[in-house]
């Protein structure tokens, strides 16, 4: 599904960024990327999905090479950042009809996802206001939304569960289920190690910018220790 | 007083990017910063050069003794009207007001460290104005050390009074968009009926003080003109006048828009004779005037500072969603609708990019009612140089007034931190910044037909001529919206706090109206030359911007948005 081949990444004129990552997301994978502030998860995930240029390294999507076509590679994924800046000057469901026709989601189709999801979400009263008068969290649901509107193969996110309440948190988790089992796969960053662990079946760590462990999740945690004491022990 | 310390600190440490130039890491950006630097370097180097020229020119038609006059008067303006555009959305920002309201500040010291910015702002743009001038002056003038000693505090005091009055400005626009429920259109048409009221004003004017123009004939093919003693002074082609009559008429009409200036404006003559004695007793009454009037506006504004930022504040209501039948549409449709919203949801977007276009159709109707020759000759046909037919340069005029301030020059900067959406999304160039592009044109397009309409009804001028009046401002338009995005993608600005730094203080605003001021020469040109070679002129200049909108265009399309940010 993802593959990451030996990328590399530095922002000119500094050291910042991610050295020779190599990371294979297979479907049905819900592949967790773990590491401290600043150790490069950003700029790998923005790398990915075609936000940033990357320096070397491939990255391919379906086969499909990012820099050959990354539109296609684009068709085929949803982005979530980390932060929700989203137009402020629209309101919720012209946001969304915006995202469902640049993917050209059919009317039909984006008014039963729409439905479904903002019910699930519990956000549908509010998709008539401008985005400008949301709260974080609320900026956050109405990202996953967008994201989802166009069945993508693949979900990168980056920090999704930050500002969502305990019940978004949980629709979240189980929509991330529901993806997978529908055969799409999910990348994403988090600092949250008890989801993660719980949660993801694969699992990569990173610490200034180089990948000092990843694969399955049970190999890389040791049977009786936990993520959280394998991360405090590497990172 | 420290709080007013910290919050100038605050105003003042990013001054011109500064700050940002000493510790950004990203070379691209410090390049990008440095440039901007070294463009308004360049910018001051022309303002001091030409002020000394204009000074010196004075100086050679024995007018020395109006140059401090002039120049103060040309100094205050131009202090003021760059003041008054930025005032309100300079001292009052929605986004760091949450910020501000939970420190232990005062009104009075935020407001306070933003005139100091202001004024900061004002002393420079004098001192480049009003110094040249008065050195010039000075030697001319044969004055002693004293004059020269004096220049620095008297530029000093100064710009006080204008960077006052800009602030009462802003806060009496501030106080009316608070009392208004569409707070954005109540700023656009302030904005609005401001600057065309102004326009208006100053060519009924103009008009009346020159209204001795002879003839019927609208064309522009001014023959005859009669000077302010009443006798006729037939007007010769440029290249008919001989040196010495060239001098003598220019000494003539400058001679006589001097005394029109010190006519209108008695206070700017005797603030002319304190700065040329100088007499210190009359700069400090300046002064003193200067400082009250300063002393009011800190309190004041600052004492209402919180309260209006507040109510400044658009709340919108909310109302419940339900859910109803969606429509798909073509990907530029939607983008082009997303432009719309976000162009129509920033008053000062709007009221900074609609002033040129309504001017342009303002123009049009005045000339229903007024002789373009009159409305665009604010000085008078007295002492004319050349026979200009003005009626000749419109279509350069209306295709400047489209060109000042383009849509697409701060579009893309616009998308702010909003930028990683559209870069996330499977568009090309030719997508996200053509939607850009379609937006700008498509709000230009109503102004270029009523305007155009009109002046060709209201123009007595050949069917060559209405032609030309049809193509240049269409290519204007055009041309203005693809060097503004390209100005745009060359200057990118998408770190942000206000919208104001966007569209009023970037890099890329700012190119785009010098841009748009090179059609002054082809314009003059025009109105200068015999048919044959306007005509010549009018074609080459179609065909050069239309030349360099099509380069500009395919560079636009082949830019990789990857590229653009961080």
């Amino acid at each position: 599904m993802l593959v990451i081949d030996h990328l590399d990444k530095h922002y000119k004129g500094t050291d910042k960024g991610v050295t020779d990552i190599t990371i294979h997301v297979e479907p049905g994978d819900i592949y967790a990327f773990i590491g401290h502030n600043g150790a490069g998860k950003t700029t790998l995930l923005k790398a990915i999905t075609g936000i940033h240029e990357y320096d070397s390294g491939e990255v391919t999507i379906d086969g499909i090479n990012l820099k050959e076509d990354p539109r296609e590679v684009k068709r085929r994924i949803a982005y979530i950042p980390d932060n929700p800046d989203i137009y402020e000057f629209l309101t919720g469901i012209q946001y969304l009809q915006l995202v469902a026709d640049v993917f050209g989601v059919s009317a039909a189709d984006r008014e039963t996802r729409i439905t479904d999801y903002a019910e699930r979400f519990e956000i549908t009263g509010s998709l008539g206001d401008l985005v400008s008068s949301y709260s974080h969290g609320m900026k956050q649901k109405l990202v996953l939304i967008s994201a989802l509107l166009h069945n993508p193969k693949l979900l990168i996110m980056d920090e999704p569960f930050v500002g969502l309440d305990p019940k978004a948190a949980f629709v979240l988790k189980e929509l991330m289920k529901e993806v997978t089992a529908a055969g799409g796969a999910i990348f994403f960053s988090t600092h949250v190690l008890e989801v993660a662990e719980k949660l993801c079946n694969k699992v990569a760590i990173i610490k200034d910018g180089n990948l000092i462990a990843s694969g399955l999740m049970d190999e890389v945690v040791r049977e009786g220790t936990t993520l959280e004491e394998l991360f405090m022990e590497t990172v | 007083m420290s709080m007013f310390r910290t919050m100038a600190r605050l105003e003042l440490i990013n001054l011109f990017g500064i700050n940002e130039i000493r510790h950004s890491k990203n070379p691209g950006e410090k390049k990008r910063r440095t440039f901007l630097i070294f463009t308004i370097l360049v910018l001051s180097a022309m303002l001091l050069g030409y002020s000394a020229a204009g000074a010196y020119a004075l100086a050679g038609m024995e007018l020395t003794d109006k140059i401090p006059m002039l120049y103060f008067l040309f100094a205050f303006l131009l202090q003021l009207a760059l003041g008054v555009m930025k005032s309100k959305s300079f001292l009052y920002r929605e986004k760091d007001l949450d910020m501000l309201s939970t420190l232990p500040v005062r009104g009075v010291h935020v407001i306070g460290a933003r005139i100091l910015r202001m004024y900061i702002e004002g002393v420079l743009v004098t001192l480049g104005l009003f110094t040249p001038a008065m050195i010039i002056y000075g030697v001319k003038s044969g004055a002693g050390a004293g004059l020269y000693l004096s220049i620095l505090p008297e530029v000093l005091v100064l710009s006080v009074l204008p960077t006052a009055i800009s602030a009462w400005v802003g806060i009496a626009v501030a106080f009316v968009i608070s009392k208004c429920r569409h707070k954005v259109l109540a700023e656009v048409l302030l904005s609005l009926f401001l600057v065309i009221g102004l326009y208006l004003l100053f060519s009924v004017i103009s008009s009346k003080d020159t209204g001795a123009t002879s003839g019927d004939d609208k064309s522009g093919s001014v023959s005859v003109s009669q000077g302010v003693d009443g006798t006729t002074t037939e007007v010769k082609s440029i290249t008919e006048l001989s040196d010495e009559e060239m001098k003598a008429r220019m000494k003539e009409s400058m001679t006589n828009a001097m005394e029109k200036v010190e006519s209108a404006f008695p206070p700017g003559r005797i603030m002319g004779e304190v700065l040329g004695e100088p007499d210190l007793a009359g700069l400090l009454i300046y002064a003193g005037l200067s400082l009250a009037v300063l002393g009011l506006t800190v309190p004041v504004i600052g004492g209402l500072f919180f309260r209006l930022s507040r109510r400044m504040v658009v709340v919108t209501r909310h109302r419940e969603y339900r859910p109803e039948a969606l429509k798909d549409q073509s990907v530029m449709t939607s983008l082009v609708k997303k432009e719309a919203a976000r162009y129509f949801s920033t008053g000062i977007y709007v009221a900074n990019t609609i002033m040129g276009p309504a001017l342009a159709v303002a123009f049009s109707i005045a000339t229903a009612f007024f002789d373009p020759e009159k409305l665009i000759s604010s000085a008078g046909k007295e002492g004319l140089l050349f026979d200009l037919h003005f009626a000749f340069a419109i279509p350069y005029l209306i295709g400047m007034f489209f060109v000042m301030m383009s849509i697409s020059s701060s579009s893309l900067s616009m998308e702010g931190k909003n930028w990683w959406f559209p870069k996330s999304l499977p568009l090309s160039a030719r997508e996200v910044l053509g939607a850009k592009l379609l937006f700008n044109l498509i709000v230009l397009a109503p102004f270029y037909a009523v305007s155009v309409l009109i002046l060709l009804f209201t123009l007595k001028v050949s069917l060559l001529e209405r032609l030309w009046l049809l193509i240049i401002p269409l290519v204007a338009c055009v041309f203005s919206v693809l060097f503004g995005l390209t100005m745009n993608l060359k200057f990118p600005k998408f770190r942000w706090e206000s919208a104001t730094e966007v569209v009023k203080q970037s890099a890329a605003s700012g190119l785009s109206l010098l841009g748009g001021a090179a059609l002054i020469l082809p314009g003059i040109g025009a109105m200068i030359l015999p048919e044959l070679y306007r005509n010549l002129l009018n074609l080459a200049v179609t065909i050069l911007l239309g030349l360099a909108c099509w380069r500009m265009y395919r560079k636009i399309c082949s830019v990789r948005l990857e590229e653009l940010g961080d």
